[in-house]
């Protein structure tokens, strides 16, 4: 007995020192100083534009010929400016100086090659940019044809996936240029490895002011909880998305702060308007009155977002006088009995000829604040006599296409090409790709025509408004609310006070660190 | 011995073949658009056009017939290529081979971590009956087996990392990155493996030869170290193998909150994301690692034990 | 007339007869059962402590109708998040609801779904393990295969990539565990059955021409019936944390029933604002999983004192 004894005693003073050794080890690292490390929930793709464009923009790699400013309008970037030749043309003139991360300076004839890969390989770019013909008119000057007229050129041409590369590199390298491409903005890439992290290093022959960090991590932290976790204990400096309840938290941290960006996304329900009875305007509309969307904002964000009205954030498109509907359970209810739905079996759901009044509601779990959203939905509907089933789905839009739903929750990020045109088109026109609901409204469909035929700024912007006003009135999507991006920052960090409203920009030379 | 070994192997390429080609069928029988989910996410929250979604469709094959595609990735597999990701367009084999290493440290450090904690406290639990020591390694047996391995990665975490700042909340590379996510796992592993140490124990020295052994005056300590806990962990050379079958397939959970870069959160972004050549290729990885532990299994019972025989039961 | 009223009497008779013969026997069993095999369980306070958990969990759970102070599914935005109080014995979650009406309507849930997959589990695992157990041959390797298969897996990613597929909901996720679940029973089964199949009973059984199925329902069944027992209720709380674990990735039951896994993963966000919403369904699924481990412990050490039971499930 007494040699076992023994062994346990001689175990237990290795465990000691093994723990000991181990948090002496832990205490003795040298923090990276001039690096800057950040916390990012997804990091999917490559840093190639025509795969992962979003990202090699979002992580200062990559430059498009124009950016959408903060203004969410398009600014010169590697273009400095655009002038429409006719209808089909337009003639770019290109910033001088730039070099790519390899040396080789940037012309008209690089930014040719660049194009015509990414038409060639991206759908997305092929698609929006649409071009027929590329013509080198001078060293810096460029002219586009595109098939179909357009008057949203440079707006277009903010699509990552048009980000320019060096295209002779891209051949030459083959497939490793998907991992270390060589593209033109402040940072190089280091290091790529998916899922993980990526490095970033200063790129010396920036053509624009010279980033004030040397190196800069990106680490995937998919879960919420732990990325904050990990700015708390200093593991990150930055952290990208504080969910809404994480906000207070990090606040009330005394070496960090919240940093928020305005909102550009907006969260919604769109209603089938194939199916009875939400083609009926009157049901539509009890149902927008019977949302309290001041309380989700409050209950369910903390706070975190505003009320949408319309269906562009005001970031996006400011309109003066936009009318919504109020927050009225009465006159909600009575809407419903004119549309013939009275509750006579007092069971605290109407009917209409027998029919309970009955919605299945999808939502997805990829944005974790529209559950809670779809069950007070739930709740509040219930007051008004309808009755809600909500249905978590794994992919939103199969389940939205598969059309036995009759309302869904959505997040879009409406500051896509910064133009309303193209968001009204995508969701409001008949037709539209992203119109999933099956809305058509002949009124729309008009002003939406309108504000893709109009020339200038103003008058687009004002029939836009327009637009929304019709799309509140006749319902064609109830909007629910815009959650603010916000950012959670250690206080070594500087020049990060307010960041661009498109997270798409997040990475610029000003952000630096102590 | 030989025939035997000579037989496992041969049934191993049918069986691999089988296993892929019901999750190949299995895989495309599911609901979800491949093409239409890459196309979204290159722009979060963004629209992907029509023309986009179908273009890529062609370039990825996916409308071919499925019985071509099948025949087309086993040809491919058999020559050692696993084909391309969708999503990142690198070879599978090559992103799952970049995976394995912090997959395999992770699982073989959270087993030492289990053994480590479990051995010694089972054995003594069965030694020392009824002791104090008993009453504790139960109570930590039954606690680690009650709570669910997110609450414990994120209470560790929060404790070691934000409040005491021990050790390093996330990140992978150094050996403190290591500590939070093997003990994490490790604890649900040797929470198990300590009731069946204690309990594998306490049945051997019930046996009579162990009682002979007493009565011709062998130390208590030789009797236990040299013969009772030879076949006392016979067991646990089971479970130790299927817990490290399981460990190497990845350990989704932890993976996601430590963000160590492992199999398992691969394997699932797969499966999210309906990449299917990754789901495949993770499918035959998890065969063949199963099979080859299987077949160590197998053989270290043999080793230490003769006296069992393989086989079918004689009737 | 009167004669088949006479027949009918004396059925009636018979029956009553055979009513009241059948009631004293099951009396007779029970009354043995619990003096006889079952001694050991009712001197060890562990076991005593575990059942008399389950107990009071059961009975909060059937009873939760009359016990919930509040509707458990009521949203109320204005009263979010409101510390224990006199109208909210343990406050409200973060959509206003009553935390104490949560957790006891989410017993019943727990408990209904942990049972339902038991009893799915159990069931598939009974008629495979019998069938390869009994006749052996192709069917016993046919079945074995895809225990072996089955087994292979992490049992995480094969119920994600389930409910992944047919999409997240309770029906689903039930499935997906009842899956991953029979694979190590069968094996077990099979293993008994082997087991009692070699007795001599069985031959002389089948000399005196008894059919096989009658074989096995009265013989084998009844030798396989304890362990089974044993280890099912052992395996409750593993099945209990497996769902929960399907909840943190968002893969179960759906809103806004109440359901300890979901309450927890709920609470995530929370946890360094409002810890108790994690604290709540989280100490009310260690005492239900401890207490079914107690009860297996304690019936396992009165049933299966040497042990011979082991089991293969680990995770």
């Amino acid at each position: 007995m007494q040699s076992i004894a023994h062994i346990f005693r001689v175990y237990g003073i290795l465990a000691w020192l093994v723990t000991t050794f181990l948090l002496a080890l832990a205490n003795g690292s040298a923090a990276e100083e001039s690096t800057l490390r950040v916390g990012v929930p997804l990091l999917l793709q490559p840093p190639d534009p025509v795969i992962g464009g979003f990202n090699a923009v979002n992580t200062g790699l990559a430059e498009t010929l124009f950016k959408l400013g903060r203004d969410l309008q398009p600014e010169p970037w590697l273009a400095t400016g655009a002038r429409r030749l006719d209808g089909h043309s337009w003639e770019l003139t290109l910033q001088q100086g730039v070099q790519f991360h390899n040396g080789t300076l940037m012309d008209a004839a690089a930014v040719k090659a660049s194009l015509e890969r990414a038409v060639a390989k991206s759908p997305t770019a092929k698609v929006l940019l649409d071009i027929a013909r590329l013509e080198v008119k001078a060293p810096f000057t460029l002219t586009i044809t595109t098939n179909q007229p357009t008057l949203l050129m440079p707006a277009m041409l903010a699509e990552p996936t048009s980000a320019i590369v060096d295209a002779t590199a891209a051949q030459s390298m083959g497939n490793a240029f998907t991992e270390m491409p060589i593209l033109t903005g402040p940072f190089k890439i280091e290091r790529f490895q998916q899922d993980k992290e990526w490095v970033v290093v200063r790129h010396k022959a920036y053509w624009g002011p010279p980033p004030l960090v040397d190196r800069v991590r990106f680490v995937v932290l998919p879960d919420n909880i732990s990325r904050v976790l990990a700015l708390q204990s200093g593991d990150i400096d930055i952290a990208h998305y504080l969910a809404p309840e994480s906000v207070a938290t990090v606040q009330g941290t005394s070496h960090l702060a919240v940093v928020a960006a305005a909102p550009v996304a907006l969260e919604y329900m769109y209603l089938n308007h194939r199916r009875e009875p939400w083609n009926d305007a009157r049901v539509r509309a009890a149902i927008a009155l019977a949302i309290n969307r001041e309380a989700l904002v409050q209950g369910v964000m903390q706070g975190q977002g505003t009320v949408a009205t319309g269906p562009f954030p005001s970031a996006v498109l400011g309109c003066n006088q936009l009318q919504g509907p109020p927050y009225d359970p009465a006159q909600a209810k009575q809407l419903l009995g004119q549309a013939g739905y009275q509750d006579n079996d007092s069971d605290g759901f109407v009917e209409k000829e027998g029919q309970m009044l009955t919605m299945t509601l999808v939502t997805y779990r990829q944005r974790p604040e529209l559950v809670p959203i779809a069950e007070a939905i739930q709740a509040s509907l219930k007051t008004i006599g309808i009755k809600v089933a909500v249905r978590m789905v794994e992919n939103i839009n199969t389940a939205l296409e598969q059309r036995d739903w009759d309302g869904g929750l959505y997040f879009s990020n409406m500051a896509t090409t910064g133009d309303p045109y193209w968001a009204l088109s995508q969701f409001f026109l008949s037709g539209g790709p992203a119109n999933r609901g099956g809305f058509s409204s002949p009124r729309i469909d008009a002003l939406t025509h309108q504000v893709g035929q109009a020339a200038d700024r103003q008058a687009r912007e004002h029939l836009a408004c327009a637009a929304s006003q019709a799309i509140i009135d006749e319902v064609a999507v109830v909007p629910l609310l815009s959650p603010i991006f916000n950012y959670g920052v250690s206080k070594h960090v500087v020049g990060f006070d307010a960041p661009h409203p498109f997270f798409l920009y997040f990475l610029d030379s000003k952000i630096g660190k102590r | 011995m030989q025939t035997y070994l000579a037989r496992r192997l041969l049934f191993l390429p049918g069986l691999l073949v089988g296993i892929s080609l019901i999750s190949f069928s299995l895989l495309n029988l599911a609901p979800g658009d491949p093409a239409e989910i890459l196309l979204r996410l290159q722009q979060p929250g963004a629209e992907a056009p029509r023309e986009a979604v179908l273009a890529l469709r062609q370039a990825l094959h996916l409308d071919d017939p499925l019985p071509l595609r099948y025949g087309r990735w086993l040809y491919g597999a058999v020559h050692g290529d696993l084909g391309t990701s969708y999503r990142s367009g690198k070879s599978i084999l090559h992103e799952l081979g970049q995976r394995l290493p912090a997959t395999l440290l992770l699982a073989v450090a959270s087993l030492a971590m289990a053994l480590a904690l479990s051995l010694p406290l089972g054995i003594g639990a069965a030694v020392w009956r009824g002791s104090p020591l008993d009453g504790l390694s139960r109570c930590l047996g039954l606690l680690g087996t009650s709570v669910p391995s997110y609450v414990l990665a994120l209470t560790l975490m929060w404790l070691l990392a934000v409040k005491l700042h021990w050790l390093p909340a996330i990140g992978y590379g150094d050996p403190q990155h290591l500590v939070l996510p093997a003990l994490t796992l490790g604890a649900g592993v040797s929470a198990s493996l300590m009731r069946l140490t204690r309990a594998s124990l306490l049945d051997v020295l019930a046996q009579d030869y162990v009682r002979t052994a007493r009565a011709k005056g062998v130390r208590e300590g030789t009797v236990i170290g040299a013969h009772a806990l030879k076949s006392a962990l016979l067991p646990v050379v089971t479970v130790l193998g299927m817990s490290l079958g399981h460990l190497l397939g990845g350990a989704v959970i932890v993976e996601t909150i430590f963000g160590w870069p492992g199999v398992g959160k691969y394997a699932v972004d797969a499966i999210f994301l309906r990449d299917y050549p990754v789901i495949q290729g993770f499918v035959l990885y998890m065969a063949v690692i199963f099979l080859c532990i299987n077949l160590a299994v197998d053989l270290a019972y043999r080793w230490l034990d003769p006296r069992l025989h393989f086989g079918r039961q004689a009737t | 007339m009167r004669g088949q009223g006479a027949v009918k009497a004396s059925l009636a008779h018979v029956r009553g007869l055979w009513n009241q013969h059948a009631l004293l026997w099951l009396l007779s069993r029970l009354r043995l059962a619990i003096r006889g095999p079952l001694r050991p369980f009712w001197r060890d306070p562990a076991a005593v402590a575990g059942l008399s958990l389950i107990t009071v969990v059961l009975m909060a759970a059937l009873g939760s109708p009359l016990l919930a102070p509040h509707d458990p599914t009521a949203v109320n935005l204005e009263q979010r998040l409101l510390a224990p109080n006199r109208h909210f014995p343990l406050g409200t979650d973060h959509l206003g609801r009553d935390e104490l009406s949560r957790l006891l309507y989410g017993a019943r849930t727990t408990l209904a779904t942990a049972s339902v997959v038991l009893a799915t589990v159990m069931a598939i695992a009974c008629t495979l393990g019998t069938l390869a157990g009994y006749y052996g041959g192709w069917r016993d390797t046919v079945i074995m295969s895809l225990v072996d298969l089955l087994l292979a897996f992490p049992a995480l990613i094969l119920a994600v990539a389930i409910v992944g597929t047919l999409g997240p909901s309770l029906t689903h996720a039930m499935l997906a565990l009842a899956t991953v679940w029979w694979a190590g029973y069968a094996r077990l089964i099979r293993g008994m059955v082997l087991a009692v199949r070699q007795r001599e009973f069985i031959e002389a059984a089948r000399a005196l021409g008894a059919s096989d199925t009658r074989i096995m329902l009265h013989h084998v069944w009844r030798n396989t019936l304890g362990p089974l027992m044993v280890l099912a209720t052992l395996d409750m709380g593993g099945i209990i944390l497996g769902i929960a674990g399907l909840n943190f990735l968002g893969l179960g039951t759906q809103p806004p029933t109440p359901e300890w896994g979901v309450m927890l993963s709920d609470g995530r966000p929370f946890m360094q604002s409002a810890p108790r919403m994690m604290l709540y369904p989280g100490v009310a699924l260690c005492l239900v999983v401890l207490g079914f481990n107690l009860l297996g412990d304690g019936l396992r050490d009165a049933l299966d004192p040497m042990n011979q039971w082991t089991y293969e499930r680990v995770e």
